[in-house]
């Protein structure tokens, strides 16, 4: 499930880190400690991070640093939170977000 | 740009023309190992000639200037080669007897290849030129910039400018399928989902402007800013003005927050500010 | 309300430089970085750095952040370093707004630099939006920061510095990069960096552009198209490349949104990458104790960054009457070292643009 885990590199190293267990739309997935939840679901495969209300585009993050507002998703029940600068904790409820966002 | 840099500026790939100049004759060649340096460009960068104990690189009168090996002086110690964040240095050493010959390549790639190994030897634009035996490899250490040495024909010294170690599988470049797909519109604002054909017609419909396009599109007034769809409405902005960006005056915008003044965050805020 | 003499919105290159250079001289100085993890674009920068010695040319751009860290410790102004501080706006009664680790502060500067970086330039082509569309800062702090490969193949699109760089980095972290494409007829980036890539058997294609991305809800081809002198596609030249992340490395645009909010002079200096703040050779803008350093004053490398940082702060601390007998002799120095940077005929729109903009060249 972690084969986009860089284990191996040249010049940087990586810690091990402990797994962070989090829901993603109902699946249990697992992180590491120092994710962002982004991270964390691109590490899992998942590149979809919802639908754009008004094109109805799949969206991914594209910026990764906050900039941009293309990895808005639901967390814990509130919508729009940044995904790629939001730091993964366990037991985290994340889902795909595909309208503006409503407060719960 | 100097004019004789064109070539490669083109396609990054040096020539044997470019190495003029920057080897040794056929007599110091048979001396012992020296210093190829391939680094053709001026850029503010010196650490090579910072670091040769030898002065073999001549001196520097500006940061900007090209390296030069003074050959009469280079011991082929690596210490350049270690050092250059271009990776752009190489130590050739074609002075033992027979065929064989051997270059240090400069590495950063995983795995590193171990003594006596077999690694495929490859070109400046990363060909495959012939299997090869690696004689000696440095550690990366502090630096972590590896050094690997091939043993090579001597002929092919100065073809040789890399390798890899595991069969390059990767897949062709081109794939077969082709694909003819509904040509939609590139999006501009990804906040609002605004694109291009919205914001083009805008503009052929007498929006002139940056802010007039975001308050009639919303383009920009995502979450975002508009940091990602600016630039792109200015160019469009320009382009139909028939003028480049840098002439182009329509562009200026505003935030809704105030102006303010420092010398009143200076003063301490005491008056009112003024200067709008 | 807190009363602070000297604020640095931005922890990168520039920031921190700054810092230095007025806590050296006594300066209290608080520094807000909206990021986690401080350090801006260099705890991304895996590859050595160019310049000279005094820009730590020769060590990778993750060490030097730590170096520059390490020497804000035990100097006589005090730094304070916030992370997870974002600033969000510049007030009329002289207040500066953030939000700091999720609490609303408000912070009354007597002078302020602003470092506070770039934002990525996007390109328009159809199915910019698909997920595997990601910018180039995105790739390498997926892959740097976070130990996670943005995917198996890459097409880059840019030949600049930063293109060259993460295609570099793709490679070390083990993904395929298919091609570097780039519009101009030219590299931009380093030719040492675009040689290393070459050998690296990566094309780089000038004169190129993606026309498509498509694939099911996420990228699975890109087309890509040769373009003409105008910059016109050429009919035929199409091929497809099968690849799951288009990575855009278009260029950089100044991140001043805050300078918009303090009405200080702008211009718009294509040279320097967009909409920037006129400044003296002191770094300062049009608004009086108001600096900028680094990218946000024109788009550059990160030791021209550093460099600019110094000269802010050693402006600002001045401004404050905070000076040793060196800081003339220091900013002297710098400004020397600016100019060097800048001398080489790559640099060229670098040294027009800084003249427009009023700085030092
Ligand atoms: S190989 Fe050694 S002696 Fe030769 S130029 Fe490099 S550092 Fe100097
Ligand atoms: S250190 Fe490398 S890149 Fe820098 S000037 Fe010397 S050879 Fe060129």
């Amino acid at each position: 499930m972690n084969s986009n885990r860089i284990l191996e590199h040249p010049i940087l190293e990586f810690s091990e880190g402990s797994d962070i267990p989090f829901s993603f739309d109902g699946k249990e997935l697992v992180g590491k400690s120092g994710d962002t939840i982004a991270s964390a679901l691109h590490a899992a495969g998942v590149r979809v991070l919802g639908h754009h209300f008004k094109t109805g585009h799949a969206r991914g993050f594209y910026c990764a640093i906050g900039n941009c507002s293309s990895c808005l998703m639901i967390v814990n029940g509130v919508p729009n939170v940044r995904v790629c600068v939001e730091p993964l904790k366990a037991g985290m409820v994340v889902n795909s977000q595909n309208d503006r966002g409503v407060l719960p | 740009m100097k004019k004789d840099l064109l070539h490669i500026k083109r396609e990054g790939l040096a020539t044997a023309d470019d190495l003029r100049g920057r080897l040794p004759d056929e007599s110091t060649k048979k001396e012992g190992p020296y210093a190829v340096i391939e680094c053709f460009e001026e850029i503010p960068c010196n650490p090579c000639v910072v670091s040769c104990r030898f002065d073999a690189i001549l001196p520097f009168e500006d940061i900007n200037d090209l390296p030069y090996v003074d050959f009469s002086k280079c011991t082929g110690c690596a210490v350049c080669a270690r050092v250059c964040p271009g990776l752009a240095i190489f130590i050739v050493d074609e002075s033992m007897q027979g065929e064989m010959g051997t270059i240090m390549l400069p590495y950063e790639y995983l795995p590193l290849p171990e003594k006596g190994e077999q690694v495929m030897a490859r070109s400046r634009d990363g060909s495959e030129l012939f299997p090869a035996t690696v004689v000696r490899v440095l550690k990366g250490g502090k630096g972590k910039t590896a050094l690997v040495s091939l043993e090579v024909p001597k002929e092919s010294l100065q073809e040789v400018r890399a390798f890899s170690v595991i069969e390059d599988e990767s897949p062709a470049f081109h794939s077969s399928e082709t694909y003819d797909p509904d040509y939609e519109s590139p999006v501009v604002c990804r906040c609002e989902g605004v694109d291009l054909n919205e914001i083009r017609d805008l503009i052929a419909r007498g929006y002139k402007s940056v802010d007039e396009i975001k308050h009639r599109s919303r383009a920009g007034m995502g979450p975002c800013q508009g940091r990602s769809c600016r630039q792109i409405i200015l160019n469009e902005l320009a382009r139909d003005a028939g003028v480049s960006l840098d002439e182009f005056e329509g562009g200026s915008f505003r935030p809704p927050a105030s102006p303010i003044s420092m010398d009143i965050l200076a003063k301490g805020g005491e008056e009112d500010a003024e200067n709008s | 309300m807190i009363s602070i003499p000297l604020l640095i919105v931005g922890a990168g290159p520039a920031g921190l430089c700054a810092a230095y250079r007025a806590a050296e001289v006594g300066v209290d100085v608080l520094i807000l970085d909206r990021a986690q993890k401080p350090g801006g674009q260099l705890v991304k920068q895996t590859h050595k750095f160019f310049g000279s010695e005094k820009q730590f040319a020769s060590t990778r751009g993750i060490e030097i952040a730590d170096i520059l860290f390490k020497r804000l410790e035990d100097l006589p102004g005090r730094v304070e370093l916030l992370t997870d501080a974002t600033v969000i706006g510049f007030y009329e009664d002289g207040v500066v707004t953030a939000e700091v680790q999720g609490k609303f502060m408000k912070y009354r500067p007597e002078a302020c630099i602003v470092a506070t970086g770039a934002s990525e330039k996007t390109l328009a082509f159809t199915g910019n939006d698909l997920p595997g569309v990601y910018g180039a800062g995105a790739v390498q702090t997926l892959m740097n920061e976070y130990g996670v490969r943005p995917g198996n193949r890459v097409l880059m699109i840019g030949a600049g510095n930063i293109g060259l760089i993460v295609s570099y980095q793709l490679l070390q972290a083990g993904v395929q990069v298919a091609a570097i494409l780039d519009a101009a007829d030219e590299i931009g980036g380093y030719l040492v960096h675009a040689s290393k890539i070459r050998r690296a058997g990566v094309p780089i294609l000038t004169r190129h552009t993606v026309g498509l991305a498509y694939g099911d809800e996420k990228v699975e081809h890109a087309i890509i198209h040769a373009l003409d002198d105008e910059w016109n596609k050429i009919p035929g030249s199409e091929q497809q490349l099968d690849v799951d992340v288009i990575c855009v490395a278009v260029g950089l645009s100044p991140l001043a949104d805050l300078l918009w909010q303090a009405a200080v002079d702008m211009k718009y200096i294509g040279a320097l990458g967009g909409y920037v703040p006129l400044r003296n050779s002191d770094m300062m803008t049009s608004v009086a104790g108001l600096y900028i350093a680094g990218d946000v004053a024109g788009i550059e490398e990160a030791s021209s960054a550093m460099v600019e940082g110094e000269i802010a702060g050693i402006s600002a601390a001045g401004r404050l009457g905070f000076s040793s007998e060196e800081s003339h002799l220091l900013k002297k120095d710098c400004l020397q070292q600016l100019r060097q940077l800048r001398a080489g005929p790559g640099s060229e729109k670098i040294r027009t643009g800084m003249a427009l903009a009023g700085a030092y060249v």
